[in-house]
């Protein structure tokens, strides 16, 4: 109890930083512009080449996450143990993922944006969605993530060749907290720092590494200059990411997590390890 | 109809028979094709050769305009950065930027404009392949390319339960404001914090709506067999020959132009 009472406090200074930079960011981004906006000087000051090593090695490690998880079926527990995993993909679990893809791709086009330059940038509220999906419902919602990114892509059409990498990125956005996190009740202040550091920090970064990776790879294939993808795109999704999650995200979780267990939906009472 | 079913909008056109597997191949010519040109009057012809197939499956030029203005931060972004590079930086100035004295070349603007093609030409070509291909043919052209069948199921799904979400959300944002809740009141924060009553109640119904799909599911023995059989085969028709040959063609040109004629391209020294 004593232990729980003392992570409160770098939860609270974790959570308070995380808001600070993310306004901040979206505050500069609108009275300076996006060449100089300060998360982008950030980017711009270490260097191409060492977002391409970071960059590489996020998205080896994400494919690799990825394609163990959804079709080899083995996982990792702490401290890196690597476990076979059984999850059936019966209906409820094609449900779980089909209905998460339908809430969070249909959330991402009807609830559109909180317009932080009219007709230039906005926030997108639903992805507020993603770590929750992942940490409630496991692997089918991080896939039912995934899907929606994809679906929303396609409503808003702009499918393409760099759908590829917002489609794994936002699978890691929600598979980061629902496999680093230990506990996802909300109910004790571990689980709150876990959220923030796994969910909201690492998660953001590495999705907007992931895609922005792949878009600098790709580019013989997308076409968008770097200045554009390391400058303005990739610290653009960080905030995003990282300022509706950190905002909301906590509160949310803590409100679905009892109603999903209720309903036996929640990915550890459905999940079987084979040891 | 196409609300149901995303983009799809249903129709007897040619480009609406045609197999999904011929129209994904179109898009991979498109792409291929357009990266091998960098030259924008190239890229522009592929452009008008997609919206000429685009008006024969009667697609209102709405549509278009639609994409084009959506990918219109990568336009833009693609228009202001590429001439800006140093080797782009060379020959004649076309104009200034007074303020921020960026220049902006005939090479550099030509380049640009070819990259913002690049962007332009596979979304709108995907664009229609999707608003012509009924997304459960399209699943099953996926899954005879080897894809998972629960997979496709999983697209079709969520596809089909996007308007059903849309208007719980409707009804739940209008109940909520009937209450008091005041959506665009207040700084950022507080607007993002007003999704709250929303998202709450939408994720509470969709555990509801899952709960309920998983047992009318399990009830039509889903999953019970390995491989899913559809009523409707997808089968190559002599049209779909046709269509492969002309984009063969396409193809077999476009390579000529680029590669022996080397015509098509910006030198560019990178």
């Amino acid at each position: 109890m004593e232990e729980s009472k003392t992570m409160y406090i770098p939860t609270i200074i974790i959570a308070g930083i995380v808001i600070i930079l993310a306004v901040h960011g979206a505050v500069t981004f609108a009275r300076q512009g996006p060449e100089n906006w300060v998360w982008a000087k950030v980017f711009f000051k270490l260097g191409r080449p060492f977002w391409l090593v970071v960059g590489g090695i996020l998205w080896i490690l994400g494919t690799a996450f990825f394609i163990m998880e959804v079709f080899l079926g083995y996982t990792f527990k702490f401290p890196f143990k690597l476990v076979k995993q059984r999850i059936k993909w019966d209906s409820v679990d094609v449900a779980v993922a089909a209905l998460s893809a339908a809430v969070y791709g249909g959330g991402l086009t009807v609830t559109g944006g909180l317009t932080i330059i009219p007709g230039f940038t906005w926030i997108r509220p639903a992805n507020m969605l993603s770590p929750i999906f992942g940490m409630l419902f496991g692997i089918p919602g991080c896939v039912g993530t995934a899907v929606g990114n994809f679906i929303a892509d396609l409503l808003a059409g702009y499918l393409g060749v760099g759908s590829i990498g917002g489609f794994v990125g936002n699978f890691i956005l929600a598979y980061v907290p629902y496999k680093f996190m230990k506990d996802h009740s909300m109910r004790t202040a571990r689980s709150v720092f876990d959220y923030y550091f796994w969910g909201v920090l690492v998660g953001s970064v590495w999705c907007s590494l992931y895609i922005s990776w792949w878009l600098d790879i790709a580019k013989p294939l997308v076409g968008l200059p770097i200045e554009f993808i390391w400058g303005f795109f990739a610290p653009f999704v960080v905030v995003n990411n990282a300022v509706v999650t950190a905002i909301v995200g906590e509160i949310l979780a803590f409100i679905l997590y009892p109603i999903v267990k209720q309903w036996g939906l929640y990915w550890a009472d459905r999940i079987e390890f084979l040891e | 109809m196409s609300s149901l079913y995303g983009l799809y909008t249903p129709g007897e056109t040619i480009i609406h028979r045609l197999d999904p597997r011929s129209k994904f191949l179109w898009f991979i010519v498109v792409l291929a094709l357009s990266i091998s040109f960098s030259d924008p009057r190239f890229n522009g012809l592929i452009y008008v050769s997609i919206i000429a197939v685009g008006l024969l499956a009667r697609l209102t030029p709405k549509r278009f305009l639609f994409v084009a203005f959506n990918s219109l931060v990568f336009i833009v972004a693609c228009l202001v950065f590429w001439p800006r590079r140093a080797p782009l930086q060379v020959g004649e100035v076309v104009f200034t930027i007074p303020l921020l004295n960026w220049k902006y070349t005939e090479i550099g603007l030509l380049y640009a404009f070819g990259k913002a093609f690049l962007i332009l030409n596979p979304i709108t070509c995907m664009l229609i392949i999707l608003s012509t291909t009924f997304p459960r043919d399209a699943v099953q052209a996926t899954m005879k390319a080897g894809l998972p069948y629960k997979a496709g199921y999983i697209f079709i799904i969520a596809l089909r339960f996007i308007p059903v979400m849309a208007s719980e959300t409707r009804e739940i944002v209008e109940a909520q404001m009937s209450r008091g809740l005041e959506m665009q009141r207040g700084n950022i924060i507080k607007k993002i914090k007003n999704y709250i009553p929303i998202f709450v109640p939408l994720v509470a119904r969709m555990v509801k709506f899952t709960v309920q799909l998983a047992m009318s599911m399990e009830s039509r023995c889903f999953g019970a067999k390995e491989n899913r059989t559809f009523l409707h085969e997808l089968k190559m028709k002599s049209s779909d020959y046709v269509w492969i040959a002309c984009l063969v063609l396409a193809v077999v040109l476009g390579f000529y132009l680029r590669f022996i004629l080397g015509v098509g391209y910006i030198p560019v020294k990178w």
